[in-house]
């Protein structure tokens, strides 16, 4: 390398500075290049954070090199590559997280992929079907650094550090509940279902919730929990009752909480506390049933119209249902009685069971206690009977009432369950009536009623007969002089009759005189003045114009 | 005050000389010969005339619409009286036995003073044993301007009026006057 | 034989001007018919050159690695480098787009690279290898040292159309200019090449004196 430097000066025309140092400074171009891109580099060195493996089902909406992963909205790393796992039973993302995101790299940190779904909660994700899928991330509690995850399938419905409770509830089934169904206190959804597992006996379904903050301090211990999914629907003896919860409780299903009226104000329920879950929300707030009681009936008639689950009722209260109805033969009267079984709950007739129990001095527990207290109620005419409690549904009910002028049935002590003795229902009871009415009728003597119809008859023609011969004439003639009466009458007032004239002649003068009344009104209209001078002069005959 | 009094008096008593009246005219529609008796007799049982002429007072026609009720030239009677009694007078005199009665509805009773007197009456004429005859007559009779000669007209009418049911009365069917 | 003397010998220099061959004894630095400066090599060439030549190698990578562009369509955005879209457009089918922007991008600055590279390597080293040859080679590289800027026109004009806010945006990333920098540098080292030089050692080799 060398430098051609015009050495030669010419006669003072140009003066030619050489430069002190032998190397010029261009060479600070590809020195300021160099820095720049080692910049450049240590900077994307510095930026870069762990990268971490992400197993996933599917490589679905992953790319490599474009899928990003996002927190919160914010990207903390990109997907690198997309490969199939080495079983080919996964697909296993590496993903390039930023240096800011190394918190996402520990033991508890979950991915999912954000894509368009339609679940329970509604549809989330569209805009990931402009955008492109992303890996959604949540971080976990701990601090351990972990490099390789296992992505969930669904979204978690939670984020780690949702403020809230969680609690599990019991059910004999899933009913239309769903992860993500909500849960509402009030009607307003302050939850939702996160999980669900079979029991281990398999006897029935356990349901994780997650109850968010301010609204799970009203879960008290004495909550209770019901499933208010979809439309609540019940035709019974009462009726057709509709009930529903809300609108999407009906497309997704959902669960509500309340606490019963009778419960007194309870501390918030503890974290991870277990609770029932009840079919529907009358039975879950309805005060404790109390002891149940079996009883069982037996009907002579057909009971189409009560189902199982029919309301028993003791004086128009509800304290009980119908279990079961089933066929029996006996063989003495070679009959087909209906059995029916049910079970009551004393306790919620109210405070008369209370007060029978201090009269006769049982105590709650004592069941040949309760016998002897119904044998009594038995003798005094304690009777069952299958009444219909809708007309239009045909739904019927047992009710229980005294009736005392019916005849007395032993009471059978060691039967089990209680037997109650049973009345026919009313519309058997309008049959039976009916029945006697025929039977009265069937009674009625026909015979001497028709003989005695005849004897009157006979009687009735003989004084017609004398009617005839006496009376008769006798009218006729009375009859012939009132004729001759009218005839003269007629006379006087016929056509030619003097009075008829005089009258006549009576009324034109009243016709002339009204005449001539009328004419001196009209006279006077014309000529008011002539009252005090007098007629005015007469118009000229002569100046008469035709 | 005496004076007054004089005054008043006098004053009164002219202003009563003032009210006299100008004495009225009357004239009648029944003629001065009296009918011969022809043996027949239709009693007239009712009349009507047009409102306008059922007055006292004779009643012209001055032009198309308008009319002079003359207040010093009367009737007789009322018109509906007199020209009752004028009929009846025609038709032989009012008699009891009467077979025959002719109801008269007075359609037109026109004075047209320097021109005319018309009648136009449709009457019901009521034979014993026949049906009831209706017929019309319309009759008028030429005048001049003075009043005695339009009343003469109107009593020529009549006279026509009365031929008129009395012909149909004799030949059982309407006929017109000879 | 007998060779026509050259300028060198005869102490004559070429005007850049208008072409006069001044005498370097009586006017050293200025042509004494136009008064243009006169320059018998161009100043510094090899070491301009080579200098110029590593910045243009040293930002040549960041060219290729950081994205040229940043397109956003219908929401989902995506960046691209020019090695990334040569390969797309070769995968989509396009393969006459791909072969352009290859020959554009990568081709034309790597013939750069490489001949100018070879030209100062051997000017340094006096060689008398392939003089014509070398000079056709340094014509070559003034003639398409513009063209990789069609790259850069292209970012540019693509980036200024695509604005359709939400159907498509396309935005320049640092990338292209590092490319564009790339092309700059290696246009200097070109046009501070003196192709005279090529022609000093062969003067000095293959001439008796």
């Amino acid at each position: 390398m060398g430098q051609q430097t015009d050495e030669r000066e010419g006669a003072g025309q140009v003066e030619v500075r050489t430069r002190r140092w032998s190397v010029s400074l261009v060479w600070i171009v590809p020195i300021l290049a160099i820095l720049i891109g080692a910049s450049l580099v240590v900077r994307n060195w510095m930026q870069q954070g762990p990268v971490i493996a992400i197993s996933f089902h599917s490589g679905e909406g992953l790319v490599a090199g474009k899928t990003q992963v996002k927190y919160r909205s914010v990207v903390i790393g990109e997907v690198t590559t997309v490969d199939l796992a080495d079983d080919k039973k996964s697909v296993v993302a590496k993903v390039q997280l930023t240096d800011d995101a190394r918190a996402f790299a520990a033991q508890g940190a979950r991915f999912w992929v954000v894509r368009p779904r339609i679940g329970m909660g509604g549809i989330s994700g569209v805009d990931t079907l402009l955008s492109g899928s992303f890996i959604g991330a949540d971080s976990g509690e701990s601090k351990v650094p972990e490099k390789t995850f296992v992505g969930l399938e669904l979204p978690p419905p939670i984020t780690f550090d949702e403020k809230g409770k969680r609690f599990f509830l019991t059910a004999s089934d899933l009913g239309s509940l769903d992860v993500g169904s909500s849960i509402y206190y009030r009607k307003i959804p302050v939850g939702e279902v996160v999980s669900f597992a079979l029991q281990d006996d398999g006897k029935g379904v356990e349901i994780g919730v997650f109850v968010q903050a301010p609204y799970d301090s009203f879960v008290t211990a004495d909550s209770r929990f019901w499933n208010a999914s979809g439309v609540d629907m019940q035709i019974g003896a009462n009726g057709l009752k509709v009930d529903t919860e809300s609108l999407s409780s009906i497309l997704v299903g959902g669960l509500a909480f309340g606490s019963p009226d009778f419960a007194p104000q309870a501390e918030p329920a503890a974290d991870q506390a277990r609770f029932q879950l009840f079919a529907d929300r009358d039975s879950a707030l309805a005060p404790p049933n109390g002891q149940a009681q079996y009883l069982q009936l037996r009907f002579d008639q057909a009971m189409r119209g009560l189902s199982v689950g029919a309301p028993v009722e003791f004086k128009g209260v509800e304290f009980g249902r119908v279990t079961s109805i089933k066929l029996d033969y006996d063989a003495e009267r070679q009959s087909f009685p209906v059995v029916v079984d049910a079970v009551v709950y004393p306790q919620r007739l109210g405070p008369v069971h209370r007060k029978m129990l201090a009269v006769f001095k049982h105590t709650e527990g004592d069941v040949d206690g309760a016998r002897r207290l119904i044998g009594t109620f038995v003798e005094h005419g304690l009777r069952a009977q299958a009444r219909s409690g809708n007309l239009i549904t045909g739904q019927m009910f047992i009710s229980l009432d005294f009736y005392p002028d019916t005849p007395k049935v032993a009471f059978d002590m060691a039967a089990n369950p209680i037997t109650i003795p049973t009345l026919p229902g009313s519309l058997e009871q309008l049959q039976e009536q009916l029945q006697r009415v025929v039977e009265r009728i069937a009674k009625l003597p026909l015979e001497s009623i028709a003989s005695n119809l005849d004897g009157s008859l006979r009687e009735l023609r003989a004084s017609l007969k004398q009617f005839n011969g006496q009376t008769l004439p006798d009218v006729k003639v009375a009859l012939d002089e009132m004729h001759k009466t009218l005839r003269t009458a007629n006379a006087a007032i016929s056509e030619d009759s003097p009075q008829r004239e005089r009258m006549g002649e009576t009324l034109d003068e009243l016709e002339r005189m009204s005449r001539s009344l009328r004419d001196l009104a009209d006279y006077l209209g014309r000529h008011p003045e002539s009252l005090i001078r007098g007629r005015p002069k007469a118009a000229g005959a002569a100046e008469l114009e035709p | 005050m005496q004076r007054l009094r004089n005054v008043c008096v006098a004053s009164l008593l002219v202003w009563l000389g003032g009210c006299s009246s100008t004495p009225n005219n009357y004239h009648t529609l029944v003629p001065n010969e009296p009918m011969r008796d022809s043996g027949q007799h239709i009693r007239v049982t009712r009349v009507v005339v047009p409102p306008q002429v059922d007055r006292p007072q004779l009643v012209v026609r001055q032009g198309q619409s308008g009319l002079a009720i003359l207040e010093t030239e009367w009737w007789g009677a009322n018109l509906v009286d007199e020209f009752r009694s004028a009929l009846q007078d025609q038709l032989g005199g009012p008699a009891g036995d009467a077979k025959a009665a002719v109801r008269v509805d007075v359609q037109r009773f026109d004075t047209v003073p320097g021109r005319y007197a018309s009648l136009e009456a449709v009457w019901r004429l009521k034979l014993v044993g026949q049906a009831e005859l209706t017929c019309r007559t319309s009759v008028q009779t030429a005048t001049d301007n003075s009043i005695t000669s339009l009343v003469n007209a109107h009593q020529a009418n009549l006279r026509k009026l009365a031929e008129a049911v009395r012909g149909s009365a004799a030949r059982g069917r309407c006929s017109p006057p000879a | 034989m007998n060779y026509p003397a050259n300028a060198d010998q005869l102490g004559l220099c070429l005007c850049h001007g208008c072409g006069q061959a001044c005498d370097l004894s009586s006017s050293a630095h200025i042509c004494t018919r136009c008064g243009a400066a006169i320059h018998r090599r161009k100043a510094n060439a090899i070491a301009r050159g080579w200098a110029f030549l590593l910045a243009a190698l040293v930002f040549y990578i960041p060219a290729n690695l950081l994205p040229v562009m940043h397109t956003e369509m219908l929401g989902s955005g995506s960046e691209s480098t020019i090695g990334g879209g040569v390969l797309e457009f070769w995968e989509a089918g396009a393969w006459d787009i791909a072969l352009i922007i290859f020959i554009a991008s990568v081709g034309v600055p790597a013939i750069k690279f490489f001949s100018l590279g070879l030209l100062l390597f051997t000017v340094q080293h006096r060689s008398t290898w392939a003089c014509r040859q070398r000079s056709q080679l340094y014509r070559l590289v003034e003639l398409i040292g513009y063209w990789s800027m069609l790259d850069v026109m292209v970012v540019a004009l693509v980036a200024a159309l695509v604005q359709l806010r939400g159907l498509g945006t396309i935005e320049p990333r640092v990338g292209i200019l590092f490319f564009g920098l790339v092309v700059v540098l290696t246009m200097l080292s070109a046009m501070s090449f003196d192709p005279r030089l090529i022609w000093d050692s062969h003067a000095n080799e293959g001439r008796p004196h």
